[in-house]
């Protein structure tokens, strides 16, 4: 399995390969007035209007967590994932297509952006009980990396239906 | 593999689908047309059930496959003109269709429904005429009576050959008795009790041994069943690509058993295939089994492995039959030489007239199908909405792309010259491209219509009521996604249609209308919309009816319905809740009613109008943007966030400097409200209902604070500083309309107008109210559009509040601004008074030279025009000394009838020729002053002397309004009496006027005559009035605040003076005036001032 992994915080996070559709930045972003906090608005991208997640604030990091300064103290900007729908992933895998249950274009903002690792299923972990910082419910698994861990977030629950009222 | 199927199956639904959209038009014309249906027509019924049956046969669903056989099979005869298109064969077909929809509606549970009974019904039908063959050819005798029974029976081919005489007389001849002689071949003993031909039928088939088609290859038996006895079939195999398989059986044992063997493989057969023939030609009955070999004779889509796959028969019984190549090539030139073919092999005669006939259609059929249909085929594609969509998409990045472009190009003008064309050629090339991407989204409206005249016709046999719809403007294009929405509330307005507004054709001839109700659904363009009218010449809806229903449910008051307009009433229909069935019937009436009309029509943006006349019909129209995907809109700014808001209910900008902020914006309550013109509307901020705070930085002084600021400057006007600072901002309100609900909403900026392309909002935001859908803007950015039904819901505006408001103020300050305003003409008099005369008393006013007066008999005369009028000095008879009149008294002005002058004779003078009957005379004035639109505010006491009304302030000086007439009186003119006279002396009258002076010049005109004169100032006034004391007489404005003159008249009946006559007043009268005041009961209706026609009226109603 190929990943793309980012950096968000202090973390490393991965997605499969395949739920991405492409990566931007800057780009305008009309804020959604009355939507919860973790929406931070929506992206035109050749037409197609995305909504744009802010991961920190789904992840329920703080917000002085979630500005993170650069070498030169501002802050840095941040990039956007984009992701594939439901219906694009299905037509070129349906095994992955369950991951990705969300019809309408979505995306999130990540601070950084990492390498693409190969992976096999069986260095994939369950969460550890003492993660902290990220709820299990986000956690797909971990994979040990870098002296570190690699998170693969569940995307699913992140764009969840229900994202509405869980937001921790 | 499971999802190919599903894949498969839904293709064969979609195309399943729009076959039955074909098949159930032409079901409905063929049971209006019965048997003059064109031959077309019935073609195309046939193939598209039989399409559907081969699908679903290949798809193993087996009750749609069956059905649609049954129904095939009885297409079939009718095509072959061997049955009827009578109205059985059509209900039948009908109910069958419908069964198949319920099947095709959803696919895997087709093979559970249960579908025996329109089989049943069906078969019964074909049974009927045609247990075998034969019956065609009586079915055939009886259409064209000419051959004789004995004739038919037995003669042999030369009988083929109609006899010009019988086919003219079957021409002339309904099909009523003499096709029931004719049908007697075999029954010939008793022609006279056969009366009704399908009852003849009936009994003549089960006797009929007559040989069938296939009767040659009886006759020689191990032959094939030879193709040229088909050629129809041929034809229709040739057409489709269809090929004929011909299976052998070799069945064993009794004919019992082999009728069952056969019987189950015809079944199976049935399912991939169109049975042509078999033999025996009578697989019903188990007698016919006599020979060693069956065989069935099949037309096919599917190859013959695959149909050996599909069908359980050894490999060596089943046989592809070619096709002979000079059938091939003969079916399209059309059937007389196969026909002829026929003739020759056919052994039975009686076949023949009816097979040369069925060639003969065959041949029309097919010149005329090429005839008609190729032209109007235009070769379509499938195409995904979903690809479409994509399609627009880039369609609209294109569009942003080249603008952004064309700046970057305008900008750099340093660019090599080639370089500017280009752009120009791609700008037109992206413009048409996205309008023709646009295009493809449009569907007709036909789509939808073309169900109703079943919807219709199945109405109107439950209700036992004769209704004619007619369609119109099918071929008007709507975008596809609002057809789709149209198909409910259409439905919903024709059953509503059907059944209370069509009247029973008892009730329709008694009122002298056509038996049947006319109803007409008609698409058109108007003003850039989608017009879509229901017009019925039902019973109408009685507005009083509606009204009191509504305040009975309690959905208006009765004050309210009081302000109401005939269509705003006819409106509350759309009410939700508000059913107008007297009893909840099966059709419409329960209780949901024309209110999902109205929501499902704005929801797309559309409004709804009904207009009605009682007796007359009911037309509702429904207004729809041409695309839901455009939309005209503009972009306005809050709180440094753009929005778009659509253009379709929104009423009016207006912006509001801070000087007039606290004159134009009022709290009620603690809710803002703006007024404008005559009206209040409630105000909402939408940057506060959008939950979107304001930027420190970019916050000025809101309105509401400037709101209160500006109170305080009004408390300290003083402050000049605050006076400025106000003086600078600016509120912009959007004047909003949501159902007849006006109200304000307040936005920073208003950026824009584009049309901007809609987008489905996020599914984040799918239970947010406040927004309708998203869209991008120009710039490629990202814009919400705001649903003004959501933001009124959220900003909870109470209408209820701001009506009461609207009351309280008109009653008090603001009736003032409400009074109507006169046009008044102000001139001077020759000592220097001001008078004003009201325009509509004035006919003219006139120069002349002062040497022009001629005094004849001591009286001044003056010839104006061709007419010599008598003049009149107003300052001779109200001698008024004034301060003004002493300024100006170098003015002095001449005494023409002393004829001292002491100013020049060619001084110029105006005369004012009053605007009475047969009056020549002038009222002569030094100069004309001004020429005001006022409201006059007549004070009665300050001046008072005969010959005034009396005076008023006007531009800081007193003016008199001289009584003309009186004027006249005093001068001793003899004003031609004209007014009957009447004698009112001691009758009581009320005057009813909110204009001070109307009601001081109509009671002055009342007290002359006699009466005893009370006055009123509004509708309310002159009720509390009525209320007290008894009144022989009540004159009455018709616009006045409050209350007015209709609204007075109405109430009035409640009151004591009920029988009182009422005359009506306005300032201006016309002839739709008139009328509703006749209805009204109001005795006539003058002009305020025309004192004249006041008195006539009165003396009518002296006389009467």
């Amino acid at each position: 399995m190929l990943v793309s992994t980012f950096i968000l915080g202090d973390f490393h996070l991965g997605i499969d390969i395949i739920l991405i559709r492409e990566i931007n930045r800057s780009k305008v972003v009309t804020p959604i007035p009355g939507a919860p906090p973790f929406i931070k608005g929506m992206l035109n991208i050749r037409g197609k209007i995305i909504t744009l997640y802010d991961l920190k604030q789904r992840l329920g990091w703080d917000e002085t967590d979630s500005v993170i300064t650069g070498k030169n103290g501002q802050p840095i900007r941040p990039f956007n994932v984009i992701l594939k729908t439901h219906d694009e992933v299905h037509r070129l895998n349906k095994a992955s297509a369950e991951k990705c249950q969300w019809e309408d274009p979505v995306g999130m903002m990540v601070d950084q952006l990492g390498d693409v690792l190969e992976l096999s299923r069986e260095e994939i972990m369950p969460a550890p009980a003492n993660l902290k910082g990220i709820s299990v419910d986000f956690v797909e698994g971990v994979v040990e990396f870098k002296d570190n861990l690699l998170v693969l977030l569940n995307m699913a629950s992140i764009f969840g239906i229900d994202a509405n009222d869980d937001t921790n | 593999m499971e999802d190919e199927d599903a894949e498969l199956i839904a293709l064969f639904v979609q195309e399943a689908v729009e076959h039955l959209e074909t098949v159930e038009p032409d079901l409905l014309e063929m049971e209006e047309s019965g048997e003059d249906t064109d031959a077309e027509t019935v073609n195309r019924l046939f193939r598209s059930v039989h399409s559907i049956k081969g699908s679903a046969g290949f798809f193993g669903l087996t009750k749609i496959s069956k059905l649609s056989h049954v129904m095939e099979n009885l297409l079939g005869k009718v095509r072959e003109k061997t049955i009827k298109a009578d109205a059985d064969v059509t209900a039948s077909l009908l109910t069958g269709l419908d069964k198949l929809k319920t099947m095709i509606d959803d696919v895997s549970a087709s093979d559970n429904v249960d579908a025996t009974e329109e089989m049943r019904v069906i078969s019964a039908i074909i049974d009927a005429n045609d247990p075998n063959a034969s019956p065609p050819a009586e079915e055939k005798a009886a259409e064209e009576p000419a051959p004789q029974p004995a004739e038919a029976d037995a003669t042999p081919e030369p009988a083929a050959v109609e006899p010009p005489a019988a086919e003219e007389k079957a021409e002339e001849t309904a099909k009523a008795e003499e096709p029931a002689k004719a049908v007697e071949p075999t029954k010939a003993e008793e022609p006279a009790k056969a009366v009704e031909p399908t009852k003849a039928v009936e009994e003549a088939a089960p006797e009929s041994s007559l040989p069938v088609p296939t009767a040659p290859a009886n006759a020689n038996k191990n032959a094939t069943i030879d193709l040229f006895l088909y050629p129809q079939e041929v034809k229709m195999a040739v057409k489709h690509g269809h090929r004929f398989l011909l299976i052998v059986l070799d069945l064993k044992g009794e004919p019992a058993a082999k009728k069952v063997a056969f019987d189950q493989i015809k079944q199976q057969v049935v399912t991939v295939g169109n049975i042509v023939a078999t033999e025996p030609a009578d697989p019903s009955l188990a007698a016919s089994f006599t020979q060693d070999k069956s065989s069935i004779l099949l037309t096919t889509v599917l190859e013959k492995d695959l149909f050996l796959s599909l069908v359980e028969l050894p490999e060596d019984s089943v046989k592809l039959m070619p096709i002979p190549e000079s059938m091939v090539s003969e079916n399209t030139p059309g059937g007389t030489e196969v026909a002829s073919s026929v003739e020759e092999k056919t052994g039975p005669r009686l076949l023949k007239p009816e097979k040369i006939d069925k060639a003969g259609s065959g041949k029309k059929s097919a010149t005329g199908s090429t005839k008609t249909s190729k032209p109007v085929l235009e070769e379509t594609l499938r195409v995904s909405v979903t690809l479409l969509d994509e399609l627009i998409n880039m369609a609209g990045e294109l569009v942003l792309t080249r603008n952004q472009l064309t700046r970057a190009v305008d900008a750099s003008e340093s660019l090599s010259p080639q370089v500017q064309p280009l752009i120009q050629n791609l700008d037109s090339v992206t413009s048409r491209m996205q309008e023709k991407v646009m295009q493809a989204r449009m569907q007709q409206v036909s789509s939808v219509f073309n169900k109703f005249p079943r919807i219709v016709r199945d109405l109107a046999k439950k209700l036992d009521k004769k209704i004619d719809l007619s369609l119109r403007g099918g071929d008007v294009e709507l975008d596809k996604s609002m057809i789709e929405h149209l198909s409910d509330p259409l439905t919903h307005m024709i059953r509503n249609v059907a059944d209370h507004a069509i009247e029973s054709p008892k009730d329709r001839i008694a009122d002298g209308k056509p038996e049947s109700g006319q109803v007409e659904l008609a698409a058109y363009h108007e003003e850039g919309m989608i017009n879509i009218a229901l017009t019925d010449d039902g019973a109408g809806i009685d507005q009083m009816i509606i009204m009191q229903k509504a305040i009975e449910k309690g959905i208006i008051t009765e004050r309210e319905s009081e302000n109401m307009g005939k269509e705003e009433i006819l409106a509350l229909i759309f009410t939700p809740g508000f059913s107008m069935a007297k009893q909840v019937s099966d059709v419409s009436g329960r209780g949901v009613g024309m209110d999902v009309v109205r929501t499902n029509i704005e929801k797309m943006r559309g409004t709804v109008h009904i207009s009605s006349d009682v007796g007359k019909g009911t037309s509702v129209v429904l207004k729809l943007p041409l695309t839901l995907a455009i939309i005209p809109s503009m972009t306005i700014m809050v709180a440094g966030q753009r929005f778009s808001i659509p253009e379709i209910g929104l009423v009016e900008v207006v912006h509001i400097v801070g000087s007039e902020l606290s004159e134009r914006i009022q709290m009620v309550g603690n809710a803002p409200v703006l007024r404008l013109r005559n009206i209040l509307l409630p105000l909402m901020d939408l940057s506060e209902v959008l939950d979107i705070p304001y930027d420190e930085e970019v916050q000025g002084p809101h309105w509401i604070s400037q709101l209160s600021a500006d109170d305080k400057k009004s408390k300290d006007s003083s402050d000049e500083e605050n006076l400025e600072e106000i003086d600078e901002q600016v509120v912009r309100i959007v004047v909003i309309n949501v159902g007849g609900n006006e109200f304000g909403m307040v936005v920073d900026e208003i950026l824009d107008r584009e049309e901007i392309v809609v987008k489905p909002l996020p599914a984040v935001l799918k239970d947010n109210p406040r927004f309708s859908a998203t869209t991008i803007l120009g710039d490629g950015s990202v814009a919400l559009i705001i649903d003004y039904a959501g933001i009124m819901e959220k900003a909870n505006i109470n209408f209820g509040n701001v009506e009461q408001a609207l009351r309280d103020n008109l009653e008090n300050d603001r009736s003032a601004a409400l009074k109507e305003m006169q046009n008044i003409i102000l001139l001077e008099t020759g000592n220097g008074l001001f008078m004003g005369i009201v325009n509509n008393m004035v006919r003219r006013v006139g120069k002349f030279k002062k040497d022009s007066i001629e005094i004849i008999n001591g009286q001044p005369y003056v010839h104006y025009g061709d007419i010599t009028y008598r003049i009149v000095f107003p300052e001779h008879l109200i001698d008024m000394p004034t301060d003004k009149k002493i300024e100006i008294s170098k003015k002095k002005i001449a005494n023409s009838e002393s004829d001292e002058a002491d100013e020049s004779d060619d001084k110029d003078l105006y005369m004012l020729i009053p605007n009475m009957p047969d009056v020549q005379v002038g009222l002569v004035f030094s100069r004309i002053v001004d020429s005001l639109t006022i409201s006059i505010d007549l004070d009665l006491d300050t001046v008072l002397m005969k010959g005034l009304f009396g005076s008023s302030w006007i531009q800081d000086r007193v003016v008199l309004f001289p009584d003309i007439q009186a004027l006249f009186e005093m001068a001793g003119v003899p004003v031609a009496q004209t007014s009957p006279a009447i004698d009112c002396k001691g009758l009581k009258a009320l005057v009813v006027d909110d204009t001070p002076f109307l009601q001081l010049l109509t009671s002055s005109f009342l007290s002359q005559e006699g009466f005893e004169v009370s006055l009123a100032g509004d509708g309310r006034q002159a009720m509390t009035q009525l209320g007290k004391e008894q009144f022989d007489l009540l004159v009455t404005d018709i616009n006045m605040p409050i209350m007015d003159g209709f609204e007075l008249v109405r109430e009035v009946s409640s009151t004591k003076n009920s029988a009182i006559p009422v005359i009506a007043t306005s300032s201006s009268t016309s002839e739709d005036l008139e009328i509703r005041c006749s209805q009204a009961g109001i005795v006539g209706c003058v002009p305020a001032m025309d004192k004249d026609s006041l008195i006539k009226t009165l003396a009518t109603l002296q006389r009467t």
